[in-house]
């Protein structure tokens, strides 16, 4: 009796580890270190703000981003100093980076982008960096951030109606209505953005997410297909009525929701 | 105001001597003591519950098997002695008035670990199968096996039981709520256990070498437990004191292997843990006392995860006489415990963000809790018990310095009255009074104020109905409050010996939190801002299932499982990652449960398995629910030969199709092995665990990494 409870007992155990066996060599062992990315420093340009929470290297899959959700959130980087070093891991793909600000004790949100990778010698292009394969670590995408833009989260916004004049050229792929606080813009981070909207239509209403400011120039601007976002593609001005001048809207305060700023664009051969 | 004059009343009975309550005559009765043995080997076994059918008398066995139930009224009894593992036995006496009856009784092993009594469904003791409601038992035997640190950790093997970072979930119930409330509740020996301000599981309250049993009972429990018990209850049963002078010695050593991949491995330093409890319990003629200390330290896996704790426990037992005892039970917990909220990147996860190195928490627990029973007839039983639960906690983070002082008194009066042959009637009225003074919520108080009833009739032999309500008065300091009635009906049924059918539906309802209503802070680049006007969630609960002994050497449950949430409360983080917790939603978790445990060959071989369907739906979008799997399996193989018992498990959690805080990133099913070996050598018991042996990388939440593959040494000495 002991020894076949014995050899029961073997065979069980025998059993046992041919199965722990089997399960380890077919095992997958789950998530993945992700091994590629991108690398670089990010150049601060002015003093950091007293009431600085965090600031965080941020990717997104398109341009503009529009809100969180259109952002892949990267790592909290070191306070303080005038330049850091940074590698972003990202799976394969083509991405567009940025640096978001966070005043202490407050939400961050799209406004508070204060700096973006820019294609080389074109302030106001985003740089699209592509991430071929697993393995491969980008290096030398350098990031200037301006504290100067460092803006806190706000529900304030700008919207109206863009009417399109004339027959759309060929080839745009879609537009986007933006707002500068500068006249002239100095760089792409004077911009407050709205979504991409789709081309060939006869009108389309528009919001921009915009935090509280004057904003100098709003405008509206199409992109060609193949081509980067270029403000020589700006297709339509806000105008004063019946003046060539530009017509600054204001936004007060953290929820202000200016509503009505319609745009006329004329194309050519109306 | 109100509150305070129940409290006096309720402490002028606790200090009312005890013969003034027990006014009956003593010439009308008799006694019984007797011993149980292991019929096979001869041996005394302690812990076996011991009771005279249809009455609330009863005994437990002590460590030399004996037992002696005193003041019975003089009639025919039927006595009836259970214990797990065990058949149960059932033998007739005749009692005379003065007379002592001494029985024995020899119980016979069973090849299945199969649970015998059940106090956590109906406040009450009742057997397993009789009970219409899904229940699970995790026993001391379990808990030894599976050698952790933190209950929360052995309940991952429960079928139909998953944690999200600490969050317990009952069949989905849950989700992940950011320690800010459970939909679950947590009771100390039929005790809530919950601060009065996070409202969730703070699992290092009881150490693990004090626990004897878990009981986990499935779908709403508040017909009875009120709030928080929407999901499911789980109740903690401590260990007793010995009538013999006992120490025990406990010391636990752990190591945390390398991570399977060399690019996250993080840092040179050895990673470990340990602990050590002692306890020692001793009895002196009507006073017996458990007095437990421990340690425990560790580096933890991850970079800030280091952690220092201490506790104490003291739990006293006074009888009075054979009808009225006394307990008193206080615990005190105090640790340091680096904070880990999120992975610093995916290439990096088991390090911290940069500015959040060195982020760390003190928090301290402590709870004490008084119970007097008293037996006044052998149809009527009442108990009183009062309890305080003290919740502390300072943040020491780069972005908050929060805290939060919480108190929470309870207060309650149960009877469980026997009229005849058909009713077992259990009532009781219940007040809860919470206190906070914190950073993060404010100062704020809440008052409950309960009544229940439960009748269990025996309309047939084999036929059981239950009914029960309970009514609760909520009251927030900002002037909300609500009236909550919460109805159960349950039905079970046992055609024969092996099949036990049952059936239920409940009303279960959790009131906000104060963390859901007035959290107000900045943590890991998240805000959370408050919704003082939540209000409660609800649910309705549904379930037949069948237990059914095959054989001797297999048992089987089938359960199906409907529940109908109302004003779901959720964590919702919006585009600037701020969050807030508001009624989101009405959602339904419907599915299946099967579970099976057997043994082969002489109880050489042990085995369960389970398996559980959800399907978690938001009813508002029609879309899965988030943080919730669609399949869980567990399983155990246990072999036992001689001295040496050796096993593994398995865990099986689906991915989860929907998360809220970084829907991007990557997801992956959890698939956990671990393996076990336990001897007794030289009166010592010697155990060895690899958890996660086969180095599975998975998270719980997003961004937390779960522990890499580690080692327990652990050595068990009684003295």
């Amino acid at each position: 009796m002991k020894t076949a409870i014995q050899i029961k007992s073997l065979f069980i155990l025998a059993a046992g580890l041919a199965f722990v066996i089997l399960i380890s060599c077919e095992m997958d062992h789950g998530i993945e270190p992700i091994r590629s990315g991108i690398s670089g420093t990010i150049h601060y340009v002015g003093d950091w703000p007293q009431n600085t929470a965090e600031v965080r290297i941020v990717a997104a899959t398109k341009f503009p981003p529009t809100d969180l959700n259109d952002l892949i959130i990267g790592d909290i980087l070191a306070t303080g100093g005038d330049s850091a070093a940074y590698t972003f891991y990202l799976d394969p793909g083509e991405y567009y980076l940025g640096l978001v600000w966070r005043k202490r004790n407050a939400a961050w949100g799209i406004q508070s982008i204060f700096g973006i990778y820019l294609e080389q010698g074109n302030p106001f292009s985003p740089g699209l960096i592509a991430v071929p394969d697993q393995k491969t670590i980008i290096n030398g995408k350098d990031i200037t951030a301006d504290f100067a833009h460092a803006k806190r989260a706000t529900t304030s916004s700008i919207s109206g109606t863009v009417k399109f004049n004339g027959n759309w050229p060929q080839n745009v792929e879609n537009f986007m209505v933006i707002a500068s606080t500068q006249f002239p813009p100095q760089s792409l981070l004077d911009f407050a953005f709205s979504s991409l909207l789709p081309a060939n239509v006869d009108s389309t209403n528009f919001s921009i997410s915009a935090a509280p400011d004057t904003y100098r120039a709003i405008g509206v601007v199409i992109k060609i297909v193949d081509k980067p976002w270029a403000l020589d593609n700006i297709v339509g001005i806000l105008l004063k009525p019946g003046s060539f001048e530009l017509q600054e809207i204001v936004v007060p305060t953290d929820t202000s929701q200016i509503a009505g700023v319609n745009i006329n664009v004329y194309f050519s051969g109306q | 105001m109100k509150f305070k004059y129940i409290l006096i009343l309720v402490l002028s009975l606790l200090l009312l001597p005890s013969e003034l309550l027990f006014s009956q005559a003593n010439t009308n009765f008799g006694s019984l003591v007797g011993k149980i043995t292991d019929n096979k080997t001869g041996q005394p076994l302690p812990g076996v519950n011991v009771v005279l059918v249809q009455t609330v008398l009863g005994a437990s066995s002590n460590l030399d098997g004996n037992f002696f139930v005193n003041k019975i009224p003089a009639g025919k009894y039927q006595v009836k002695a259970t214990m797990m593992g065990y058949k149960a036995q059932t033998i007739q006496v005749d009692i005379q008035a003065g007379g002592k009856v001494t029985i024995d009784f020899k119980l016979e092993e069973t090849a299945i670990e199969t649970p015998t009594l059940i106090v956590t469904a109906s406040k009450k003791a009742q057997s397993f199968q009789d009970v219409p409601n899904s229940v699970s038992l995790i026993s001391l035997k379990e808990i030894e096996r599976r050698n952790k640190t933190y209950l929360n950790e052995v309940l991952e093997y429960t079928p139909g039981v998953y944690i999200m970072r600490g969050d317990v979930n009952i069949r989905g119930s849950s989700g992940f709520s950011l320690g800010a409330g459970s939909r679950v509740l947590l009771l100390v020996d039929g005790i809530p256990m919950m601060p009065g301000d996070s409202g969730d599981i703070k699992w290092d309250i009881v150490p693990m070498s004090q626990i004897e049993r878990v009981e986990i009972v499935k779908g709403a429990g508040s017909a009875l437990y009120g709030s928080q018990a929407l999901g499911g209850v789980i109740n903690i049963i401590t260990k007793e004191p010995t009538s013999k002078p006992t120490t025990h010695f406990q010391y636990s050593i752990g190591l945390y292997d390398k991570p399977y991949y060399p690019e996250w491995n993080w840092t040179d330093r050895r990673l470990d843990f340990n602990q050590f409890d002692v306890t020692h319990s001793q009895s002196w003629n009507k006073l017996s006392v458990l007095l437990s200390g421990g340690r425990k330290e560790g580096t933890g896996y991850q970079q800030n995860g280091n952690s220092n704790g201490y506790n104490l426990l003291g739990k006293i037992i006074y009888k009075f006489n054979s009808q009225s005892t006394f307990t008193l039970q206080s615990n005190w917990t105090s640790v340091d415990y680096g904070e880990i909220f999120l992975w610093r990147n995916q290439h990096d996860v088991y390090e911290m963000p940069i500015p959040a190195i060195g982020d760390w928490v003190n928090s301290n627990k402590f709870s004490t809790n008084a119970v007097f029973r008293q037996l006044l007839s052998s149809k009527f039983t009442y108990k009183i018990r009062t309890s305080y639960f003290h919740n502390d906690f300072q943040h020491y983070h780069h972005d908050n310095n929060d805290n939060s002082r919480a108190k929470k008194f309870g207060v309650e009066l149960q009877a469980d009255y026997l009229p005849n042959k058909v009713h077992t009637i259990t009532t009781g009225i219940e007040g809860i009074y919470d206190f906070t003074r914190s950073l993060v919520w404010g100062d704020h108080e809440s008052y409950t104020l309960a009544g229940y009833i439960q009748d269990e009739l025996k309309l047939l032999k084999a036929l059981s109905l239950t009914l029960g309500s309970r009514f609760d008065y909520h009251h927030v300091d900002t002037g909300e409050e609500d009236n909550q009635f919460n109805p159960k009906v349950g039905l079970s049924l046992r055609p024969n010996f092996a099949t036990a059918i049952r059936a239920s539906v409940g009303r279960g309802f959790r009131a906000p939190t104060m963390a859901e209503m007035f959290t107000e802070t900045f943590t890991a680049g998240f805000r959370v801002i408050r919704n003082p006007y939540l209000k409660p969630e609800s649910a309705w609960s549904y379930e037949v299932g069948i237990n059914q002994i095959i054989s001797e050497k297999l048992i089987v449950d089938l359960a199906l499982f409907h529940n109908d949430y109302k004003n779901f409360i959720e964590p919702e983080p919006d585009i600037y990652q701020t969050v807030q917790f508001t009624n989101v939603a009405n959602a339904r978790i419907r599915g299946l449960e099967i579970t099976a445990q057997g043994s082969l060959w002489k109880r050489l071989l042990l085995f369960n398995a389970g398996y559980t369907y959800m399907d978690p739906e938001d009813l508002n979008t029609n879309e899965i629910l988030a943080y919730r799997p669609r399949h869980l399996v567990t399983s155990g193989l246990t072999l036992s030969y001689s001295i040496v018992e050796l096993g593994i498990d398995y865990r099986y959690i689906s991915r989860l199709e929907k998360v809220k805080i970084y829907p991007n990133d990557p997801r992956a099913a959890q698939n956990v092995w671990d393996a076990r070996i336990a001897a007794r050598l030289f009166g010592f018991d010697l155990a060895f665990n690899i958890n996660n042996m086969f180095q599975y990388n998975y998270w719980q939440i997003e961004r937390n990494i779960a522990p890499p593959r580690n080692f327990v040494f652990t050595v068990n000495r009684e003295i």
